[in-house]
């Protein structure tokens, strides 16, 4: 990597209509945030797919970790998807590689970057406690 | 920290060594976690791009994208400014194969290449490795020289350059690679490839090696985007 992202690839996402609200349980802290997410205040653009959870947790104040800066090059953000899921994107083989490498692995996990809400449903949205500690471990 | 311009708006950052020991291998990256943004940190991610250096230095290689919050401050960081990273992390590691290696990278892409090439010139393959790199321009084949130089010099390194003159819309195309590939693997199906570059480069490229039968994961690829 070299760290720009130039050539943005159009998203295969659909952003939100509709105003809807994501709870993230923070299971390393006990912490619970909800979030209602407005429309019209997506993308956050700062790091992850615009309007992705990622992008929604740290446009507001909500610090998950993304070791590479949201562009699905590790596992750290990862997340799982508990209610909701049906109204995301689905995941590309490049998550799913990338999610292969998390421990905890569900068949409700995506990657927090690459995860896009529709906002036709609510969300609840675990982090488990390990993403950190993960990326200590990646062989080298 | 030392830097140098590669290009234009291609700079190479030479850090420091860590105070603390730090090992990487060739091919890795560091997360770096950057001062600015409206909630610092703002977290990005850059592969070194040298093999480990005799006395720790990291080497980074950042392109400054207009508007892209962390370039622009890499690129503008005045020299004595500490950075705080993560890492290592990443897999585009040399791989364990006596297969023939296919390198291939567009512009900044050659970044990681560059580590994995010094270390295979302490420790020269059995098997022959080719590059094929291309960019928009002459000035944008950064390290263009280094690699050269090395085919010029021993028998198991090839390297192809493109320039493709682009538009700048047309940038970051696979179709320059892609059109030279079938002359490159001329019906040969046994090569490790490896690609780097924005996701609009790789993954065509990596459509095309499985359309010859290849196996997905046998496909290694760092993407940037």
């Amino acid at each position: 990597m070299a760290g720009t992202n130039p050539y943005i690839q159009q998203s295969r996402t659909r952003l939100p209509q509709q105003r809807y609200r994501v709870t993230f349980r923070l299971l390393e802290s006990g912490e619970t945030h909800e979030v209602v997410v407005e429309p019209r205040s997506l993308p956050y653009q700062r790091s992850g797919l615009p309007g992705s959870l990622l992008d929604i947790a740290l446009g507001n104040g909500i610090e998950l970790e993304h070791t590479c800066g949201g562009v699905c090059a590790c596992s750290t953000c990862h997340s799982i998807v508990r209610q909701g899921l049906a109204s995301c994107n689905e995941a590309t083989e490049d998550e799913e590689d990338q999610l292969e490498e998390a421990r905890g692995l569900t068949i409700q996990s995506r990657l927090s970057c690459q995860c896009v809400p529709d906002g036709s449903m609510d969300l609840v949205v675990e982090i488990p406690a390990w993403n950190r500690n993960l990326v200590k471990e990646a062989p080298h | 920290m030392s830097a140098r311009l590669l290009a234009p708006h291609v700079r190479e950052l030479t850090l420091a060594a860590p105070t603390e020991p730090f090992s990487y291998a060739p091919g890795q990256w560091l997360s770096l976690h950057l001062p600015i943004g409206e909630r610092p940190p703002l977290v990005r991610a850059y592969t070194l791009a040298a093999a480990p250096q005799p006395l720790g230095e990291l080497i980074l290689c950042l392109d400054r994208y207009p508007g892209g919050l962390g370039s622009v401050y890499l690129f503008d960081l005045p020299i004595g400014e500490e950075i705080a990273f993560d890492g290592p992390l990443g897999r585009f590691t040399l791989p364990e194969t006596t297969q023939e290696q296919l390198w291939l990278a567009r512009f900044t892409g050659i970044v990681p290449f560059r580590a994995l090439r010094q270390q295979l010139e302490q420790n020269p393959p059995s098997t022959p490795v080719t590059l094929l790199y291309e960019a928009g321009s002459e000035a944008e084949l950064i390290y263009r020289e280094e690699f050269q130089r090395l085919a010029e010099q021993v028998p198991w390194f090839r390297v192809r350059f493109l320039v493709s003159d682009e538009s700048a819309e047309a940038r970051g195309s696979p179709e320059p690679i892609l059109a030279a590939l079938p002359d490159i693997l001329r019906g040969r199906t046994d090569v490790a490839p490896m690609v780097c570059g924005t996701n609009r480069f790789l993954r065509p490229i990596r459509e095309y090696f499985r359309s010859l039968g290849y196996e997905r994961r046998s496909i290694q690829y760092e993407s940037y985007d």
